[in-house]
């Protein structure tokens, strides 16, 4: 068939692959015939545009309709078939549109979750565990330079944390703290997660921070337990 | 305005307004017996709270001391902000020695005051560097090393009642490590409890790191 044909014309193809003449389902004019487990498209003019969109219609054998419903393919002269009877109705009615089936969101049958491992990544202490008569007799008689880059928390049960670097020398358990995820030093998570990612897993709010001990259990520390390490903080902590 | 109000001012404010030492006719005004009695109870009420805030124990506090102090300091004070005094009535009232032998409490209960010495020398030495009152401080500076960390050109110093008290002397060294002044580290006990201090963390202190490590190794002695 060629571009700009002023003579009626059809297309024909099976059921199965009916579904591509959706994307002319908007053209006026267009009606279309089943006929067993072929598809019959007829329009009666064909435009360039209309004749590149049918042209793309996988599996499609196309036709011009001369006089008595005779078929003839194109750039032939001879009629090779004949138009079927039948009830011809407009494509836009034969197919209709259907919404898609709502997408739902991912559901997670195995969840991941984060454990502590051996890790073989040396990583700066920021953070140390000890107990009260320690930091005090430490902090009491500590020079001011280092002091001054310290801040510590301390629990009812007299247990200390101290944060930031150099950390005193004292014996502890050292830990390393990266926005407020607190984990053993020599340690690491077994996923490679950012910390700001673990807060979330964690819901952690702005002021918590995590410390997480080596069997993978944590527990939640306010931001705001932590004071300025100076000597007089120190003395008047448990009066 | 009092000596009692002027340290009052200094400890809480951290500014103060100072009032003429000198009366209208030429002489040293003296505060009066009440005056020095109101002093001595904002200083030892102060005190009270400051020790909380120094490294082990503090030595005990030498109320002469701590006036005298106190008093010297006031007038200092006004004569940097009053420039019309003589030298001879400058030198009169920082010229009277304390009253005290010098011992880690004397030099303790001095410096409650003097510590602001090395501010009241850069304020002095800006109006004019070869001002008698200048020499002045900085004799003051000379004779109390322990309140004198950081004022540049203080010579040689006698710091023997700060290294025999362990507070007196963590005290001094954090100064000389906040200050940079590396003119105050020829005491071996001074070089080593600054070493001390920062450990192996020269970044805590780079310059003064790096001048005790070149001076290990160019004396060879350490």
């Amino acid at each position: 068939m060629s571009a700009d044909s002023k003579s009626p014309w059809t297309v024909c193809l099976s059921v199965e692959d009916a579904e591509h003449l959706g994307k002319l389902r908007l053209i006026n004019g267009l009606s279309i015939l089943v006929d067993g487990t072929k598809v019959w498209l007829r329009g009666e003019y064909l435009d360039e545009d209309l004749n590149r969109r049918i042209r793309s219609i996988p599996n499609a054998e196309r036709f011009l309709i001369k006089a008595d419903q005779q078929l003839v393919r194109p750039d032939e002269t001879v009629p090779c078939a004949q138009l079927p009877d039948g009830s011809w109705q407009p494509l836009r009615s034969w197919q209709s549109v259907k919404l898609p089936v709502a997408g739902f969101a991912a559901q997670t049958d195995e969840r991941v979750t984060l454990k502590l491992v051996r890790s073989s990544r040396p990583m700066l202490a920021n953070l140390m565990q000890t107990s009260w008569e320690r930091w005090h007799a430490y902090a009491i008689t500590a020079p001011a330079v280092r002091l001054s880059r310290l801040g510590f928390a301390v629990s009812e049960n007299a247990v200390v944390l101290i944060r930031g670097t150099p950390l005193p020398p004292i014996p502890g358990r050292l830990f390393f703290e990266d926005c407020g995820i607190i984990i053993p030093n020599g340690w690491q998570f077994d996923l490679n997660v950012e910390s700001t990612v673990v807060r979330q897993v964690l819901k952690l709010n702005e002021t918590e921070m995590a410390l997480f001990s080596e069997d993978g259990t944590f527990e939640r520390v306010p931001d705001t337990a932590f004071v300025k390490a100076t000597r007089s903080a120190v003395r008047m902590t448990f009066g | 305005m009092t000596v009692a109000r002027f340290v009052e001012s200094l400890f809480n404010e951290g500014r103060v307004r100072v009032g003429e030492s000198v009366g209208r006719d030429g002489q040293l005004r003296h505060p009066t017996a009440d005056d020095l009695e109101a002093t001595k109870t904002v200083l030892k009420e102060f005190e009270r709270s400051y020790r909380a805030d120094l490294p082990g124990n503090p030595p005990s506090v030498s109320d002469k001391a701590l006036i005298w102090g106190a008093v010297t300091t006031f007038h200092a004070s006004s004569f940097l902000a009053h420039r019309d005094a003589s030298e001879e009535v400058i030198r009169l009232a920082l010229s009277v020695p304390c009253p005290e032998v010098t011992s880690p409490s004397v030099c303790y209960s001095v410096d409650l005051t003097f510590r602001f010495l090395p501010d009241l020398v850069r304020l002095a030495r800006a109006v004019s560097s070869n001002d008698p009152f200048v020499s002045i401080l900085a004799s003051l500076a000379h004779q109390w090393p322990l309140s004198s960390v950081g004022i540049a050109d203080v010579g040689a110093v006698d710091v023997r009642s700060i290294v025999d008290d362990d507070c007196l002397l963590q005290i001094y060294t954090d100064r000389i490590i906040a200050a940079k002044d590396h003119s105050r580290l020829d005491e071996p006990r001074v070089r080593d409890k600054i070493r001390a201090s920062i450990g192996l963390h020269s970044e805590l202190a780079p310059q003064l790191s790096s001048y005790l490590n070149t001076t290990i190794s160019q004396t060879g002695t350490e």
